[in-house]
């Protein structure tokens, strides 16, 4: 059956734009390997884990669609699905993130193990080869999932049978289990065990509600893009409403998660845990925190509450943004002050990379958003989604 | 459109199902008539023999409790079981027990509220009813525990002669502020949302003294157009109150252990892990209390096997949240590298208290875990053995949190084990007791469930149900809510 949904067609000009940006991204990060190894690959690490973000939390919130039998989304579900295809670009990354492990990970130099007792205990988790082993496995689970959980879905664009939703809602209660646990352990094996005398049992929540929102943030400018290019009636303002109240939710989430690990480690004040906020309290890197929470919290949440602004194309978009910039701060707080010392630092290497990624990012899921059917027509819930009138012109 | 396109999945769906699959949510055969005879039927009528069987039990239970209460008053706390380094147990226990089953109802009402939920409206009211029921049990223990319980209003700032202050740095204040704020925002959304139903037997009131209270409850309703815009923009703004207060009741409980220094009480996946196990407990002690009021009361058809399928999922949900948090401890202990962490979480596992560390497991990780399959979370025998084991769980989760750090502290010269004495089981069972009278009686006098909500989900609430046959005496009789 053909597929008569309105396609999107990103303009030349764009695509030269992002085309530039990825390329000067990549630029600046080998440049950097030769004059700024350290530096660059902090900064490296962030924007990989930051890539990883985007798509693993879009294949998070579609598994949450399909368990909970939720309807509303259909119309636009090729928007996440989208999204989960930068998950092999990020594969590579983590490839490439091998060769910067020394640099990184303190608990990889293996004389500085021997002569440290703490570290010697953690070496059965926090060895080398080990910690490639569990890169693969995570991105290997990954990628399966968000592979099999699309395929289904475009299968049902051809042939129309419900088996496929059932086989996505199995899937997905599955990943749910799975990409759970490789994430949470990704997040500790990539950004904690980086001061790795530090434990903190929430670190694991407050990156997984850092990707939800930070991936909600980009579905939601992607949805905006689209529907800036003549898709108003597949993706609704009732869309868009729904997706703002996730992300003013998440972002809530987030702040809950920040203030658990925050507050308890400041007012049980044991040397082991403070370590942690002791590089990230003062001076420079204080004013840095609290503008993390003004970004990931307070702007989505004043901004987001008034109806009018979630069902605004434009407010929406700067609060995206914002809550792009912010996740980015965050793992900045998070990556940086172990290695780059005392006080913060902004150059080219941090806002190169950054805006590195994000054309890549772009660039990725653009493309692929113009290879597909734009609208999932055999979907069942696609009446739930749409309106009668629109429901009948993206069939036909 | 062509034939292929007819056969679309579709167009399937949408015939058969108009909400995208889902069954109706009150069962076939319900008018606006018969859900209002039902639910007041259970007040207006004699109660069924089976409730003064119940009430026996639970009033002679509320007795046990009051009797356990005057002997500890009498006596001092030194009748429970607490020993040197065991200073908190059972009390802080059954609080933290009580205070978390109080979680589910609010959670139904304005949580469920907010995400457009339809479906809670068969369960919410009594659900609340439960909720502020369970949070007068939890508030027994904090309240008798502080010995002269006389003198408990000593927690609220309020200015006395001797120069006490509360001390605001301390998270048990911030509990009674909390819990405080929780009881009087459920209490007045619980209220709220039963003004309609009970201008309803007002009118249908017999009696003069029925009249009078009813008509004092109902608080002049009308039911007009008016009234309803004010009702509706009240109610909404009250689940947009409480949801935070959800979250925040039971992260500030956990912050009574966490902000310790005790390994194994101090981690701070503690608000998160707590407020997941709350809704947990939460919705196993619902589900224990609709499965018992939907058997004694027949109310099968408002409160369909859908509506506990999906209570299922929900207890699926936090219960994995919950081995999550168990497992993520556990994982942590070992990786921090601190002998003492290490020490905490081994000895709960192997140690004295090795035997309340696997109920704990068994009931609470592998419990909910049954739920994978349609056919156990369609099952009410089924359902209700595990809803049991859930409450039975989450009370040895407070347990083996509590006792195992304590029993064992830094110093091993002052280990020892604590085992509670009768009157710590009496005042338990006895509040036991409490819970179960207040909610009898809460069924027996007031709307069980939301009539005014379950009728607004009827078919026949939709604006063009009765377009066919307008006009028709049909449309005349059905159409107005008695």
């Amino acid at each position: 059956m053909s597929n008569n949904a309105p396609a999107f067609s990103l303009p030349g000009s764009m695509w030269k734009t992002i085309f530039v940006f990825s390329i000067l991204g990549l630029l600046v990060f080998i440049v950097g390997l030769f004059l700024a190894p350290e530096r660059i690959w902090p900064n490296f690490l962030i924007n990989e884990f930051f890539l990883l973000n985007l798509g693993l939390g879009a294949v998070f919130f579609l598994a949450v669609l399909y368990v909970s039998n939720a309807g509303w989304a259909a119309a636009f579900r090729r928007v996440p699905e989208a999204v989960t295809s930068v998950l092999p670009v990020a594969g590579v990354g983590a490839v490439i993130l091998i060769f910067g492990i020394h640099t990184l990970y303190e608990w990889s130099h293996e004389t500085t193990v021997m002569m440290d007792p703490i570290l010697r205990g953690k070496s059965a988790w926090l060895n080398e080869p080990f910690f490639i082993v569990r890169l693969a496995l995570y991105f290997a689970l990954w990628i399966f999932f968000a592979r099999i959980m699309m395929k289904q879905s475009l299968r049902q664009d051809e042939d129309g049978k419900l088996e496929h939703t059932f086989k996505n809602v199995r899937n997905s209660a599955i990943f749910l289990i799975v990409g759970t646990i490789t994430f949470v352990l990704a997040s500790i094996d990539m950004i904690m065990s980086l001061q790795p005398h530090w434990y903190s049992t929430v670190f694991s929540l407050i990156t997984l509600s850092g990707m939800i929102t930070s991936s909600l943030a980009a579905i939601i400018i992607l949805m905006v893009i689209l529907r800036a290019s003549g898709l108003k009636k597949i993706i609704t303002r009732e869309h868009l409403h729904t997706m703002s109240n996730l992300l003013l939710s998440f972002s809530v989430f987030w702040v809950y998660m920040w203030v658990s690990q925050h507050m308890l480690i400041w007012y049980s004040n044991i040397p082991e845990e403070t370590s942690y906020y002791i590089f990230r309290h003062f001076g420079g890197w204080g004013s840095l925190s609290f503008l993390n929470v003004v970004l990931n919290w307070l702007v989505p949440f004043l901004a987001l509450l008034p109806r009018v602004s979630k069902r605004s194309d434009k407010i929406l978009l700067q609060v995206s943004i914002v809550v792009l910039v912010g996740h980015w701060l965050d793992l900045y707080i998070m990556v940086m002050p172990p290695l780059m010392g005392n006080e913060p630092t902004l150059g080219v290497w941090e806002i190169g990379t950054f805006i590195g990624m994000l054309a890549l990012f772009f660039g990725v899921v653009l493309r692929k958003l113009q290879s597909i059917p734009l609208v999932p027509v055999n979907d069942p819930y696609l009446v739930e989604s749409l309106p009668e009138e629109e429901h009948a012109v993206a069939l036909k | 459109m062509n034939d292929q396109d007819n056969q679309s999945p579709i167009a399937v769906v949408a015939a058969e199902h108009p909400h995208g699959g889902d069954n109706p949510l009150i069962k076939e055969g319900h008018t606006f008539r018969s859900v209002t005879e039902k639910v007041c039927g259970i007040i207006e009528k004699k109660p069924p023999s089976m409730w003064w069987v119940l009430f026996g039990f639970a009033s002679s239970g509320t007795l046990i409790l009051l009797g356990s209460l005057g002997w500890l008053v009498w006596e001092g706390t030194g009748v429970w079981g607490l020993n040197n380094p065991v200073g908190w147990g059972w009390a802080i226990v059954n609080f933290v027990f009580w205070v978390g089953i109080g979680h589910a109802g609010t959670l139904i009402s304005a949580i469920l509220f907010l995400l457009r939920q339809r479906w809670r409206t068969s369960i919410n009211r009594f659900a609340e009813a439960m909720t502020i029921v369970a949070v007068i049990c939890a508030g027994i223990f904090p309240g008798f525990h502080v010995g002269r319980f006389w003198v408990a209003y000593y927690l609220a700032p309020v200015p006395n002669q001797m120069g006490v202050w509360p001390n605001f740095r301390s998270p048990l204040l911030w509990d009674v502020f909390a819990v405080g704020t929780y009881f009087t925002v459920s209490l007045l959304f619980w209220y709220v949302g039963m003004v309609p139903d009970l201008a309803t037997l007002r009118d249908r009131a017999k009696t003069k003294i029925r009249r009078l209270v009813f008509g004092f409850l109902s608080l002049g309703w009308r039911g007009g157009n008016r009234q309803w815009q004010h009702y509706e923009l009240g109610y909404l703004l009250l689940a947009g109150l409480a949801t935070p207060l959800v979250l925040s009741v039971h992260s500030v409980v956990s912050t009574d252990f966490a902000t310790s220094l005790l390994p194994g009480w101090h981690t701070t996946i503690f608000p998160p892990y707590f407020v997941a196990g709350a809704i947990f407990s939460g919705f196993g002690m619902v589900l224990t209390l609709t499965l018992i009021a939907r058997k004694v009361y027949g109310l099968e058809n408002i409160i369909t096997i859908d509506h506990l399928e999906k209570m299922n999922k929900i207890i699926l949900v936090t219960g994995s949240m919950v081995g999550y948090a168990y497992i993520m401890e556990f994982f942590i202990s070992w990786y921090s590298g601190n002998l003492y962490e290490v020490f905490t979480f081994v000895n709960r596992a192997f140690g004295n208290y090795a035997w309340a560390y696997w109920i704990m497991m068994a009931c609470n990780v592998i419990t909910p875990q049954f739920f994978w399959f349609k056919k156990v979370r369609r099952s009410v025998p089924i359902m209700f053995v595990l809803s049991i084991f859930v409450n039975i769980g989450m009370w040895f989760e407070r347990f083996v949190i509590t006792v195992t750090s304590l029993s064992r502290d830094f110093l091993p010269s002052s280990w020892d084990y604590y085992a509670p004495t009768l009157w710590d089981v009496l005042t338990f069972v006895g509040s036991f007791g409490l819970f179960f009278t207040l909610f009898l009686l809460f069924l027996r006098f007031l709307p069980a469930i939301a009539m005014s909500e379950v009728k607004g989900v009827l078919p026949q609430a939709d604006p063009h149900y009765h377009e066919e046959d307008f006009g028709s005496e049909k449309a005349v009789g059905e159409g107005v809510p008695s």
